[in-house]
């Protein structure tokens, strides 16, 4: 026999402050879901099981109560912090699930310059995190667009991935230690070391888990230090994809690793940019020690000379245009008003692939969505995040919505172009996810894209919630039909 | 039949550029935008969009409406054209103009192109961020003899000489059937982006042709800028740490009661 | 020097164009030697206000400089009739020396003042709508234009209805205001500080991303294309401080800027520049107002 929404809110109540159990219904409504229904946020419209209460937890304590408790009567939690979701990951996907909100554990608790270490707890917001550390000098090397809003739990959960990547990594390359609490209220601590070989390394259970396995409560990751003022900026104009990735290829295979390494194809370029003209544009930041940097531009322009009908672009336009890519509320604000009155909607969806097939996967997949999806209005990408052995490529769209109950839009059009995308990816060999996370909505495809190694996720998942209360829905399906999977 | 030439202008979003990129224009007399996305202005767009709106609701009345679109801009107008004719724009034309903020000079070659339409009504925004002089479509309907109206919110077909119009003007909101030819400037409107053409539309509009036209650059008459210059509103700021809400409360409201307007 | 200036009885009232005038031409050290006042014959119904620049024509066209108030018709008869004598036109002028045949005006949105030579006489222009506080006319008008039809494009119109908008009246004398900004996020937000505006007795108003967002109605629009106010106190939330917004404000004897950037435009430009989050002060504001309401 389930328990009742209300008992939930009664128990709730008895072990946190009155005061951290809110069940307002507006903030319920919101909270059923992330920006992967972005058409239903806009819309006002909610089709997921509203939860019943969300909790601001304020300590580790807090957060081992509240697993307890939802261990022991089987109540769904949904572990968040930023709120900057866009795979469907914070839906409720339960009747009656809790959302664990770690906003409020929001303090830096150590910098620690000789180890070039920060700790903090989950709900650090990573923009003011970052703001603190440059007055210092210092810096995380961490800048996904959603660092006006993303939380450090949030980042970690969801192996997240920033615009410097190419020099300091995604955040598996920044983490040290971490702090987190597992179903039935059990606290584990990892300690924080440079490296070591004392078995598997069981960080990458907590990396990436988006909820589904435990609660993050603390990270401590790397810093470095922030030396801006040797920052190059190049930009350059490319007649198609082929030579930008062969570019950007080269540059990886010679050893260069800038800090920015991105390839726009047309259709992005052209929303971008008032001076595409037509072509692809490549954008490169070298980043670091001055005689690096230096080294890390030259490189690249040798690189780009034995390209033919390579353009160069003012790197102070460059500069300029990158510095003001961020998405903050207020441009959400602004897009929700302009999607309400045009019925015009965009959307993205990132994959990965090595270099012999990621070219082909980007071909299929624009050939596919043209040809496939109706009412589309643009199609295009790019790649920002480059490794030795391949890449990724950022996939954008826009609709109309025509014709369509907002309830419907995710099944005739978001999910369809899902569908495309990752059945190609898997195809060629890819991925079908680079940094946003499976959430609920490539769920879906999660057999595919592991293959035989989904037995392992599997034995995580039934190991560490043999109860199945984390965030189900996420990582694998629970509503799942596999005749339409893409369906939901 | 009913012709409608829409005329709108690229723009940048200057409340993006800092501070000392305005600093930079003022004593250097330049500003460089190239790395800013431009955009339609933003009743330039409310204009094309009503247009649209217009051309939908002729089907209503039994009439017919032709549009047609013309820029006086840089290359970055172009894009804009063949959206423009994605969505069933008949004629579009860019008339070549680098930044010229003249709108004598904008109206003229402006009026030189529409001249040979002969259109029932010209559409445009009433406002550029640039120049911000509100006076091109005044002069065209000026050099046309046509009626102006500004501070547009609405119009709708009636018949083939008339049009039902909404406009505000110093406080007022006005609603009348207006004879044609007209000219419409188009004020703040809520809610009118321009819609968005599918790509099968565009591939549809591929083969539309843009005419461009080099206009003759004709004498500078009227005010020339001599230089620019920033206006120091600065104030001598008292600078509070809010972080603690109650407490930067608790400051406003002495500082209230100081000012007297509010009572203990 | 030969400077009229129209005040126009028809569409912006004779009283605002008057202080518009009146407090522009002393600003600017200018004193007028004719006024004309345009107004209507009888009940007639004239449709444009480019129908006055044809009587004008006649009646301005040995003047040096005439100056229009800076109302939506002000600045079309500027516009016309600087067309039709071929002589110089220029809107929304804040500064202006005939002596030295100097004019200027903001462009940009108001991020840059431009600096004109004029040429051409007469030159027309229309004095920003900014100016306006109440101060003796310099002068009495004398000369009279009434419009009783038509003018010559024979444009006609029917079935007119006009409603008077319940416009910025209030914001407009308001002494104290609560601006809202585009910062507060949502429409929610947005609501808790008019509501709290409304507890403490202030005239709430919104920038123009607020309105067009739908988050606030679009009569509390502050700003260039909306209401100048002169408050004693004005509070902005989570507003910037965009020159079109800000020289809504400018007048304000006091200005308490609430923003989470400490950097925003309008923090420098505040007497009292509150760095944090808007709507939580804001909030905080209110539960304090409403206990001494209890009290």
């Amino acid at each position: 026999m389930a328990i009742s929404r209300e008992k939930i809110v009664e128990e709730l109540k008895n072990i946190l402050r009155d005061e951290q159990v809110v069940t307002d219904e507006q903030v319920l409504k919101e909270s059923s879901r992330d920006r992967y229904r972005k058409y239903e946020q806009c819309m006002d419209v909610y089709t997921q099981p509203i939860p019943a209460a969300v909790v601001f937890a304020e300590s580790t304590e807090d957060i081992t109560k509240i697993l307890a408790f939802a261990d022991e009567n089987g109540v769904n939690v949904v572990p968040r912090t930023g709120q900057s979701a866009i795979e469907g990951g914070l839906e409720t996907a339960k009747e009656n699930s809790v959302v664990i909100d770690g906003t409020r554990m929001n303090k830096v608790l150590e910098i620690n310059e000789t180890n070039m270490q920060v700790t903090c707890q989950c709900g650090v917001p990573l923009e003011s995190l970052e703001d603190q550390l440059r007055e210092m000098g210092l810096t995380t090397g961490h800048s996904p667009q959603s660092k006006p809003l993303a939380q450090m739990g949030g980042l970690v959960a969801t192996r997240s991935i920033g615009q410097f990547s190419t020099l300091y990594g995604g955040i598996e390359d920044m983490i040290v230690g971490l702090e987190v609490v597992f179903p039935g209220g059990k606290v584990c601590r990892i300690k924080n070391v440079p490296r070591r070989s004392v078995g598997p390394d069981i960080r990458h259970i907590v990396l990436g888990n988006e909820g589904a396995l435990c609660f993050i409560t603390e990270v401590t990751v790397k810093i470095f230090k922030y030396q801006p003022e040797n920052n190059i900026y190049m930009g350059y104009k490319v007649d198609n994809m082929t030579d930008g990735f062969k570019v950007l290829r080269q540059v990886m295979v010679d050893g260069y690793k800038p800090s920015v390494a991105r390839l726009y194809d047309l259709q992005d370029a052209e929303m971008h940019f008032d001076w595409a003209d037509g072509k692809c544009v490549l954008v490169f930041m070298a980043e670091g020690p001055a005689a690096v940097a230096k080294a890390t531009a030259e490189g690249i322009e040798a690189i780009i000379a034995g390209i033919d009908n390579a353009e160069v672009v003012d790197p102070a336009i460059i500069e300029k245009w990158f510095n003001r890519l961020n998405w903050g509320p207020e441009q959400i604000a602004e897009e929700r008003e302009e999607i309400i009155a045009t019925k015009n909607i965009g959307i993205t969806t990132e994959i990965s692939g090595c270099w012999d097939c990621i070219n082909d996967i980007y071909d299929e997949v624009i050939e596919r969505i043209t040809n496939e999806v109706p009412d589309l209005t643009m199609i295009g990408g790019h790649t920002s995040h480059s490794y030795i052995n391949g890449t990724n490529v950022y996939f954008t769209y826009y609709y109309n919505v025509v014709d369509c109950e907002p309830e419907e839009e995710i099944n005739k059009y978001h999910n369809l172009i899902n569908k495309i995308i990752c059945e190609s990816a898997v195809k060629y060999g890819g991925s079908i996810a680079h940094h946003h996370g499976l959430g609920k909505a490539r769920a879906h495809m999660v057999w595919e894209e592991y293959g035989s190694s989904f037995y392992m996720l599997d034995t995580l998942k039934k190991a560490f919630d043999p109860n199945g209360i984390m965030n189900m829905g996420t990582l694998i399906p629970i509503k799942h039909d596999p005749e339409n999977p893409w369906r939901f | 039949m009913i012709t409608i030439i829409n005329c709108f202008k690229m723009e940048k979003d200057y409340d993006k550029v800092s501070e000392q990129e305005w600093q930079q224009a003022a004593d250097e007399g330049k500003l460089d935008l190239g790395y800013l996305k431009s955009k339609i202005n933003v009743t330039d767009e409310s204009g094309l969009e009503l247009s649209l709106r217009f051309q939908d609701a002729c089907a209503g009345t039994g009439q017919e409406a032709q549009l047609e679109a013309v820029s006086a801009g840089e290359e970055n107008v172009t894009s804009t054209l063949q959206t423009l004719a994605a969505l069933g724009y008949d004629r579009t034309c860019r008339i070549c103009n680098k930044e010229e903020l003249d709108p004598g000079y904008v109206s003229q070659i402006l009026a030189g192109y529409i001249e040979e339409t002969d259109p029932d009504i010209i559409v445009c925004g009433d406002s550029s961020a640039a120049g911000s002089s509100k006076a091109v479509p005044i002069l065209m309907a000026e050099r046309f003899g046509m009626r102006c109206i500004s501070g547009v919110t609405d119009f709708t077909p009636v018949d083939d000489e008339h049009i039902k119009v909404v406009y505000r003007r110093d406080g007022r909101l006005y609603e009348e059937t207006a004879s044609l030819p007209l000219v419409l400037m188009i004020g703040n409107v809520g809610r009118t982006y321009l819609r968005v053409p599918t790509l099968k539309q565009r591939l549809a509009s591929a083969g539309h042709e843009i005419k461009v036209i080099e206009p003759d650059r004709d004498n500078h008459k009227g005010a020339v800028i001599t230089g620019f210059r920033i206006e120091n509103n600065n104030r001598q700021t008292e600078y509070i740490d809010g972080s603690d809400a109650d407490a930067a409360a608790r400051i406003i409201y002495d500082r209230l009661l100081r000012e007297g307007v509010i009572d203990r | 020097m030969r400077i009229y200036a129209v005040i126009d009885e028809i569409w912006a009232g004779k009283t605002w164009s008057e202080e518009n005038i009146t407090a522009f031409a002393n600003a600017n050290g200018i004193s007028l030697s004719h006024l004309i006042i345009v107004r209507v014959e009888g009940d007639a119904e004239v449709s444009d206000p480019g129908d006055a620049a044809g009587e004008l024509e006649s009646l301005c066209s040995d003047a040096d400089m005439v100056i229009f108030p800076g109302s939506d018709a002000g600045r079309q008869m500027a516009v016309t009739l600087g067309a039709r004598t071929e002589g110089t036109f220029m809107t929304d002028v804040i500064e202006a020396d005939p002596e030295a045949a100097t004019a200027s005006k903001k462009v940009f949105a108001g991020n840059l003042i431009a600096d004109y030579r004029l040429s051409e006489k007469p030159w027309c222009i229309s004095a920003d709508r900014s100016f306006g506080e109440t101060s003796e006319l310099a002068g009495q008008t004398d000369i009279e234009i009434r419009l009783d039809k038509e003018s010559n494009h024979g444009s006609r119109f029917h079935d007119r209805i006009v409603t008077e908008e319940t416009s910025a009246e209030g914001l407009k004398n308001a002494k104290f205001i609560v601006a809202a900004g585009q910062g507060l996020g949502r429409a929610a937000a947005v609501q808790k500080v008019i509501d709290v505006a409304e507890a403490a007795g202030a005239q709430a108003g919104a920038s123009r991303p607020v309105v067009m967002n739908g988050w606030a109605p679009m009569n509390s629009l502050i700003g260039v294309s909306g209401a100048i106010t002169s408050a004693d106190v004005c509070i902005t939330a989570g507003a910037s401080g965009a020159p079109a917004f800000f020289a809504g404000i400018n007048r304000s004897t006091t200005i308490i800027a609430i923003n989470s950037d400490e950097n925003a435009p309008v923090m420098a430009r505040s007497d009292l520049a509150v760095t944090g989050d808007a709507e939580e002060i804001m909030t905080a504001l209110g539960r304090l107002i409403e206990g001494e309401q209890d009290e």
